[in-house]
C-alpha cells in the first residue's frame, strides 16, 4: 500500500484535526470529509435521543474523536455507526455479520425494477412470488425486493436461510427498526419473511428446511465466493480484518485448489434451484472468471440433467438499474449475455416468465 | 397554542423520542409564489451507481454511494455522493440537475435565481436595518455624552460656589478634636 503524502495529511488537518485519522482508513481527502460529516450526524443524533430518556438508563455517549480514532484502525463505518442504507431500507449490521454492499444493491434494485416493469405490462402470472434468499446474512437482498415488490404484487413470500443465528436475530431487529421507520409495512410477519437457520452445505440440514416438492419464483443468493488466494490478495485489510471471514470464503473443501475455491457454494445453489424450479436464478460473483466458470457448470448440468434454462445472463457492476438498455455482447461459449461495464458482479438465469423479466436487455438476441 | 388548531390533526407520535416542539403549520409568507420545478423526463436520464469504483462486492468495503446522473439531451453532468443512503443521493442528484437545468433555460426567472434575488435582498435590508440601529445608538450616545459633559460643568460651577462659600466658616468643634 503506498505510502499517503504528507500534503495530503497537512490539507487533512487543516480542514479539521481529526481528518488525518479518518484518512488513514478512506485513503481519499473526499470520501474523509464525508465520513467524518457522518460521524458527526450519528453522534448529534444520539444527543437528541438522550434528550428525551432518562439520563441513568444511559450509556455515556461517545465522542467524535473516540469514534475517529476507532474508525482509523480500519474497522468499518458501517459497524460503527451501526446500519448500512440499502434500497429504501435502513440494514443493521453488527460484528460478525456481512456488511452490505453497493454492489449488491445496485443488481437487487435492478431484479425489483424489471420484476416491476414486467408485473405493470400485465402479464398476468404474477401475482404471487416466492422468493429464496440463501446464505442471506443481514437478509438485505430478501427484505429490499419485499419492500420494493409488495405494494404491486399482493402475495410476495421471502425464506431467507442462513447458518448464522446472530445474523437471523440481527435480520429481525432490521424488520422490527424499518417498520418503525414506515419503510416496510406493519403487517410483515413470520409468514412472508420466514428466516431459518441452516448449513447450505448440508444437505441434510437443507432437505430439513426446503421440502423436496417445495417451489420458488425467485432464487437469489450471495454466498461466501472469495478463493482463498484471492483473499490475502484482493480484499481490502478493513474487510478481511473486521469482517467475519466464513462471510467471504468457503471452508476448504478436499480436491480443491487456486481459484475454484471460490466456487464451493454454486454447485448446492444451482442443484437447489434445479429442485425448486425457480423463474429467476441470481447469483452475486466475484469477477468474470467466476462468472464464466459458473455459467460452464450450469453447462456441464445442463448436458446430464437436460436443458432448464431458456436465457442466462451476467450482469456487471456498471448496468442500469431501471432495466433500460445498455451495452451488451455475446459469449457464444456459455450462451450468454452480459451486460454492462466494470467488473462481472451476478450471474442471472431465466426460465418460464423469468425471459420475459430480463429480456429487456437481450432483444437483439432473440 | 401548540394543542390546538392543526396540532391536532398530527399523527400520533412516539413522545419518548421526539420533544416537543413548535410546530410551524402556517405557509411561509413569500410575496411571490415560485415558478413550478422543473420535471425532468426520467427517459433522459442516464443514472450510473458505481462508475468507475474498479473490484469491489465481497472483497471491499465501501461506504462512499454516489450517484451520477447524465441529462443525455444536454450532456450536463451531476453527481450527488451528500449521504450514505443511494436513494437519497439519486433524490439529490434529480434535484441539482433540475436546478441546473433551469438556470440554463431561464436565467434570471428560474427558481435558484429568484432565490438568491430573495435572499440577496432580504440580506440587503437587514444590513439597512442594522445601519439605522446603530447609526440611532451612535446618536443616542452623542447627545448623552453632551448632556454628561454639560452636567459636569454644571457640578463644576456648583462646587467651586460651594467652596467659596464654605472656606469662611469655621469648622465644628468636636470634629477638630478627633
Amino acid at each position: 500500500m503506498p505510502r499517503l503524502p504528507t500534503s495530503l495529511i497537512r490539507k487533512a488537518y487543516s480542514y479539521s484535526p481529526l481528518l488525518p485519522l479518518l484518512l488513514k482508513a478512506t485513503r481519499d481527502l473526499a470520501l474523509a470529509k464525508n465520513e467524518l460529516r457522518w460521524l458527526q450526524e450519528h453522534i448529534s443524533s444520539i444527543h437528541r435521543l438522550r434528550k428525551c430518556t432518562p439520563k441513568q438508563y444511559l450509556p455515556k455517549p461517545p465522542t467524535l474523536s473516540q469514534l475517529c480514532r476507532i474508525r482509523s484502525t480500519g474497522e468499518p463505518l458501517q459497524y460503527i455507526l451501526g446500519s448500512q442504507p440499502f434500497g429504501d431500507l435502513e440494514i443493521l449490521c453488527r460484528k460478525g455479520i456481512l456488511i452490505p454492499r453497493p454492489e449488491t444493491e445496485v443488481y437487487t434494485t435492478r431484479l425489483s425494477n424489471l420484476l416491476l416493469r414486467h408485473g405493470s405490462i400485465g402479464n398476468g402470472n404474477v401475482e404471487s412470488l416466492q422468493i429464496l434468499d440463501l446464505c442471506a446474512g443481514t437478509g438485505c437482498i430478501g427484505l429490499s425486493l419485499y419492500a420494493a415488490l409488495h405494494r404491486q404484487i399482493p402475495d410476495v413470500r421471502v425464506r431467507a436461510i442462513d447458518f448464522n443465528p446472530q445474523a437471523r436475530n440481527l435480520a429481525w431487529k432490521t424488520v422490527k427498526l424499518n417498520q418503525h421507520l414506515g419503510r416496510l409495512s406493519p403487517s410483515l410477519s413470520k409468514s412472508q419473511f420466514d428466516y431459518v437457520l441452516a448449513d447450505l452445505l448440508n444437505n441434510e440440514e437443507i432437505a430439513a428446511v426446503v421440502q423436496s416438492d417445495a417451489t420458488f419464483n425467485i432464487v437469489v443468493s450471495n454466498p461466501p465466493y472469495i478463493s482463498i488466494p484471492a483473499f490475502s490478495r484482493d480484499t481490502s485489510r478493513s474487510a478481511r480484518i473486521f469482517e467475519p471471514s466464513n462471510a467471504l470464503v468457503p471452508p476448504d473443501s478436499v480436491g480443491i485448489t487456486g481459484e475454484r475455491t471460490g466456487d464451493l457454494f454454486y454447485d448446492h445453489i444451482l442443484r437447489l434451484s434445479w429442485r425448486a424450479r425457480p423463474q429467476i436464478v441470481c447469483m452475486e460473483v466475484a469477477d468474470l472468471e467466476q462468472a464464466l466458470r459458473v455459467m460452464r457448470a450450469v453447462k456441464d448440468m445442463e448436458a446430464i440433467d437436460g436443458s432448464l434454462w431458456e436465457a442466462k445472463q451476467i450482469w456487471r457492476d456498471e448496468i442500469d438499474v431501471q432495466g433500460n438498455e445498455c451495452s451488451t455482447e455475446w459469449n457464444a461459449d456459455v450462451n450468454a449475455a452480459i451486460i454492462g461495464e466494470g467488473s462481472g458482479r451476478a450471474v442471472v438465469l431465466a426460465r418460464s416468465w423469468g425471459v420475459d423479466v430480463i429480456k429487456h436487455d437481450t432483444a437483439a438476441f432473440g | 397554542m401548540f394543542r390546538s388548531g392543526l396540532a391536532k390533526n398530527l399523527p400520533s407520535r412516539p413522545l419518548n423520542l421526539l420533544p416537543l416542539r413548535h410546530l410551524h403549520v402556517s405557509k411561509a409568507s413569500s410575496a411571490k409564489a415560485l415558478p413550478p420545478r422543473l420535471k425532468i423526463d426520467e427517459a433522459s436520464l442516464e443514472e450510473n451507481f458505481l462508475k468507475g469504483s474498479g473490484p469491489g462486492g465481497q472483497k471491499i468495503n465501501k461506504t462512499s454511494s454516489a450517484v451520477q446522473l447524465k441529462h443525455s439531451p444536454t450532456g450536463i453532468v451531476v453527481k450527488s455522493q451528500a449521504t450514505r443512503s443511494r436513494s437519497q443521493n439519486r433524490k439529490y442528484a434529480r434535484q441539482l440537475l433540475a436546478e441546473k437545468l433551469e438556470e440554463m433555460e431561464m436565467g434570471d426567472q428560474s427558481r435558484t435565481a429568484i432565490k438568491a434575488a430573495i435572499k440577496s435582498k432580504k440580506k440587503a435590508s437587514a444590513s439597512k436595518k442594522k445601519r439605522r440601529k446603530y447609526r440611532a445608538l451612535e446618536a443616542e450616545k452623542e447627545t448623552n455624552k453632551q448632556a454628561e459633559v454639560e452636567l459636569d460643568e454644571k457640578l463644576d460651577q456648583a462646587t467651586t460656589i460651594r467652596e467659596e462659600n464654605t472656606s469662611n466658616v469655621p469648622l465644628p468643634r468636636d470634629s477638630r478634636d478627633h
